[in-house]
């Protein structure tokens, strides 16, 4: 084991020692008790004075207490040196307990002014480590720390030398990384100074690198990292699945993966986006490489994007500047589809005013103004250089929101929209006006809530796809009523819920008939043994039967699944305990039952069964289901519906999940870290 | 008057010297080496009955006392005693290797070579200055015990019982007990305890050295009064 593992399960017992220490600090039958005015007091077995030396030797287990209570010192032997001078104390193998910090150290040595440990062990409620030396000051207050490392749940800090006053620790010479335990951290976060804040566990480093072995990488000046930036900062990997809409050849779509924010630069102006999409079949295989630009000078501020986004160049290039500090102006180029977009070139001026919060609530009031002038050409996919649609725009647009707050009849919002786009070289208006209120009421275990979505719109842009508005009338309604129905002895609960939702289209939306094109009802009830979840539900979309129409889907969803967290144990032996899968045992059943006479009757009658299986760094969990719809309905032989497998590598730095599943063709990937888990002590 | 006084005491210091000698010569100790307190000077300081019956002699007014053997010397206002038997003083001055002792009443059991003081006793010698209730000065182990109460001023402490070792000097307080150095007072375990006082001599003062750890020796030395 290493020395700081060593450390870490000395730290452990010094914390089993805390009650031991507690009651070796008073007066017993066998010990005794002495008091230096405005010092300490001494609790002790057996003492020695030694007048040659000018002190006195407490030994065989002694407590000492700082008048005052500030401070406490465990250990076999206590020297209280000075006694006709200045008074001191000395101490091997002391464990010092100072407001809620647990201190071990190889040696302690005190003034009336300090107290000083040597080759120390830290524990606090948030966080433990070790330090060279620990040098408190007992008049301020503060800790001073050198060479030392100190580590939370997520991440670990050390420094050459470092402050600590109140919940604020200064740090020199800082390093944090994710990776806790290591003698020598395979990645680290490393700056000229830092300051953590232990309440929030936020560190604010500056002048940092990135180093990865023996590469180090310059980063911004100023970085902030907590346990939720590191996580993104350390592995900035995306995943994602883009809909093809129906076009498996578009650019873009299925499955990529990039890395993001890359820093190519010392300053941390600039970094890069590389990575590539369709990297499954059928979808276009595309290439990222997108170098991200962005600066700030006064009221100005310049982002750039250019590159290639799905094999396609791209760029977009904005400079804002702020007139007022309720206006900005805007100039922007764009060229080039961002992920997922819509492809286009333009350049643009705009405007945009803020008032913000004219009432800041509750109630609220809040406006917004906004105006532009632009040039642009719409294009497409297939050929970037051939514009379909060009033309100049000129608009405006206001805003305004207004909301209620949380009162006892509800929360009740409204925003208001209106705005006008003229197209001079089509000789087009197109005007919009946008009415949105909303209302929800929660009082548990009931909630419920209802919204309006009107725009009255000419929907009169030539630019299809980039900003022509299309009329709605949206009326959305929902009600849920949830709660824990009964609680037994051993942890047993039966919990249960049943909800309604619905919505109406008075308008066409999307080419879809109007009416209700939505409404779903749903129960479910879960069991929970303590050991074994029980959950059974049933959801019904009863659109298709309630208004009929082309399209409109109606069926009946049953479900009910077992599962058992944290089993099967594979590994009982090698570490300090046996190794409990994060994930759980499941077993899972679901059949739909078409309500509509084009698709009636069982349409699915799916059986699942999941398994983690965890050992000491690596956890798997395969899955897989089958569709018996087929053996039933014509005595077909069940089809693979669902396969899917995640995997978790467990590292000191922290876990790495990659994984996919296939539910009835739908291919997704995920990948997920998580800087909390570690593997098991051994 | 003063004359007649001395030559009386001349005689009686004479005599007893010689009985004494007699009385060694022709007992069981002979060719022993002399037990503590049997070979006592009496000097009487003035008159001096004898009871021929009883064997009692009274010295009203006063007298000293000199053991060859231990080196103790009391100087008393009054003395009886029984020779061969026991000597009993009031308002009395005693010096040995123990220190110097100042007491209300003295008691010496000559057949077990043990002086008894008590009442205001107060013993000083270097290093160490203390009252009592009493102290019992065992002359053939050369042990010292105070009991009742014994209060130090040099050092000061405060112990239910002192045991002090007359050959080196270390104090053993015994029971609860308080010992106050130049910062802060050490006390016994609510139960009572040992504190061990080892004499130390530090420049050109004597000090004491102070151990709740009792060495085995010293133990051993006081095993038969503790």
């Amino acid at each position: 084991m290493t020395r700081r593992v060593h450390r870490a399960l000395a730290a452990l017992a010094v914390l089993t020692a805390a009650g031991w220490a507690a009651a070796q600090c008073s007066p017993g039958p066998e010990t005794s008790q002495v008091t230096i005015p405005n010092y300490l007091a001494v609790y002790y077995l057996h003492f020695v004075s030694l007048p040659e030396l000018d002190e006195v030797r407490f030994y065989g287990g002694v407590c000492v207490t700082a008048v005052g209570g500030e401070w406490t010192v465990i250990a076999d032997e206590v020297v209280v040196t000075g006694l006709s001078g200045d008074l001191g104390l000395r101490a091997a193998s002391p464990e010092l307990f100072w407001g809620q910090l647990r201190m071990s150290a190889e040696h302690l040595a005190a003034t009336t002014e300090t107290l000083a440990l040597q080759e120390a062990t830290v524990i606090a409620p948030d966080f433990s480590g070790d330090a060279e030396t620990i040098v408190l000051d007992l008049v301020s207050g503060g800790m001073t720390l050198t060479g030392f490392t100190l580590a939370g749940q997520a991440f670990a800090v050390s420094g050459q030398r470092a402050e600590l006053m109140g919940e604020t620790l200064t740090v020199s010479g800082p390093s944090v990384t994710t990776c806790i335990g290591l003698e020598e951290a395979p990645y680290a976060i490393e700056g000229v100074s830092a300051t953590v804040d232990l309440t929030t566990r936020t560190v604010d480093l500056r002048g940092g690198a990135l180093r990865v072995g023996a590469l180090r990488i310059g980063l911004r000046p100023r970085i902030e990292l907590s346990e939720e930036s590191l996580e993104a900062f350390t592995l900035p990997v995306r995943v994602q699945n883009v809909d093809d809409r129906g076009d498996p050849s578009r650019p873009g779509s299925g499955i990529g993966v990039r890395v993001v924010g890359v820093p190519i630069d010392g300053e941390g102006a600039a970094s890069l986006d590389v990575g590539a999409t369709g990297i499954d079949q059928p979808h276009p295989l595309g290439l990222v490489a997108l170098v991200r630009l962005a600066a700030t000078q006064g009221q100005q501020r310049a982002s750039a994007t250019f590159g290639l986004e799905a094999g396609l160049p791209l760029l977009d290039v904005q400079v804002t500047r702020s007139l007022a500090p309720w206006l900005d102006a805007t100039l922007a180029l764009h060229s080039g589809a961002e992920q997922e977009g819509t492809p286009y070139h333009e350049g643009r001026l705009g405007l945009a005013a803020r008032s913000r919060d004219l009432l800041p609530g509750p109630p609220s009031l809040s406006l917004s103004a906004d105006a532009f002038a632009a040039a642009t050409a719409l294009t497409s996919l297939d050929d970037l250089a051939r514009p379909q649609v060009f033309g100049t725009r000129v608009g405006a647009g206001v805003e305004a929101s207004a909301g209620t707050g949380r009162t006892a009849a509800g929360t009740l919002s409204v925003r208001v929209r209106a705005q006008a786009t003229l197209y001079p070289n089509h000789g087009a208006v197109q005007w919009g006006v946008r009415l949105n209120p909303s209302w929800r009421y929660e009082a548990a275990p009931l909630t419920l809530s209802l919204s309006h979505d009107a725009w009255l719109t000419n929907a009169a842009s030539p630019f299809a796809g980039l900003d022509r508005l299309q009329p709605r009338a949206r009326t959305s309604g929902s009600l849920r009523l949830e709660g824990e129905l009964a609680r037994w002895e051993g942890e047993r609960t039966l919990s249960g819920y049943v909800a309604a939702r619905a919505t109406h289209d008075a308008l066409p939306v999307n080419g879809e008939a109007t009416g209700v094109t939505s409404a779903v009802g749903e129960a479910g009830l879960t069991y929970d043994t303590g050991t074994w979840e029980l959950e059974a539900g049933v959801s019904a979309q009863l659109a298709g039967v309630l208004d009929p129409a082309e399209g409109r889907d109606a069926y009946v969803a049953y479900t009910a699944e077992a599962r058992l967290p944290g089993w099967p144990v594979l590994q009982e032996e090698g570490t300090a305990g046996p190794v409990v899968p994060e994930g759980a045992f499941a077993v899972r059943t679901e059949a739909v039952q078409g309500l509509v006479p084009e698709d009636p009757g069982l349409r699915r009658l799916e059986m699942s069964v999941a398994v983690p299986l965890a050992w000491e760094n690596v956890e798997l969990r395969p899955g897989i289901g089958f569709d018996f719809a087929p053996l039933i309905l014509g005595g077909e032989a069940p089809v693979l519906s669902l396969h899917a497998l995640d995997l978790t590598v467990v590292t000191c730095c922290g876990s790495l999940t990659v994984g996919y599943a296939n539910q009835r063709g739908r291919l997704s990937a995920s990948f997920a870290i998580d800087i909390e888990r570690r593997p098991p002590r051994r | 008057m003063r004359v007649r006084r001395s030559v009386l005491a001349s005689v009686t210091a004479f005599l007893l010297a010689w009985g004494l000698g007699q009385e060694a010569g022709a007992g069981p100790s002979q060719g022993q080496p002399e037990r503590p307190f049997a070979g006592l000077v009496i000097v009487s300081h003035g008159r001096q009955t004898i009871d021929l019956v009883t064997g009692l002699t009274v010295l009203p007014d006063g007298g000293s006392l000199v053991d060859r053997h231990t080196g103790v010397e009391v100087d008393a206002q009054v003395i009886r005693y029984v020779d061969g038997d026991y000597i009993e003083a009031a308002g009395v001055t005693v010096s040995g290797a123990f220190g110097e002792v100042v007491a209300d009443a003295l008691r010496i059991d000559v057949e077990n070579s043990l002086l008894i003081a008590t009442g205001e006793l107060r013993l000083s010698r270097d290093g160490l200055v203390v009252t009592a209730a009493s102290l019992s000065y065992h002359a053939l182990e050369q042990v010292v015990v105070f009991d009742g109460g014994v209060t130090g001023t040099e050092p000061a402490f405060f112990a239910d019982r002192l045991l002090l070792d007359t050959l080196t000097g270390d104090v053993l307080l015994d029971g609860r007990y308080e010992f106050a150095g130049d910062l802060f007072t050490m006390r016994s375990p609510a139960a009572g305890g040992r504190l061990q006082l080892s004499l130390r001599q530090s420049g050109d003062e004597i000090v004491y050295a102070a151990t709740t750890e009792v060495s085995p020796a010293l133990l051993e030395r006081f095993r038969a009064y503790l």
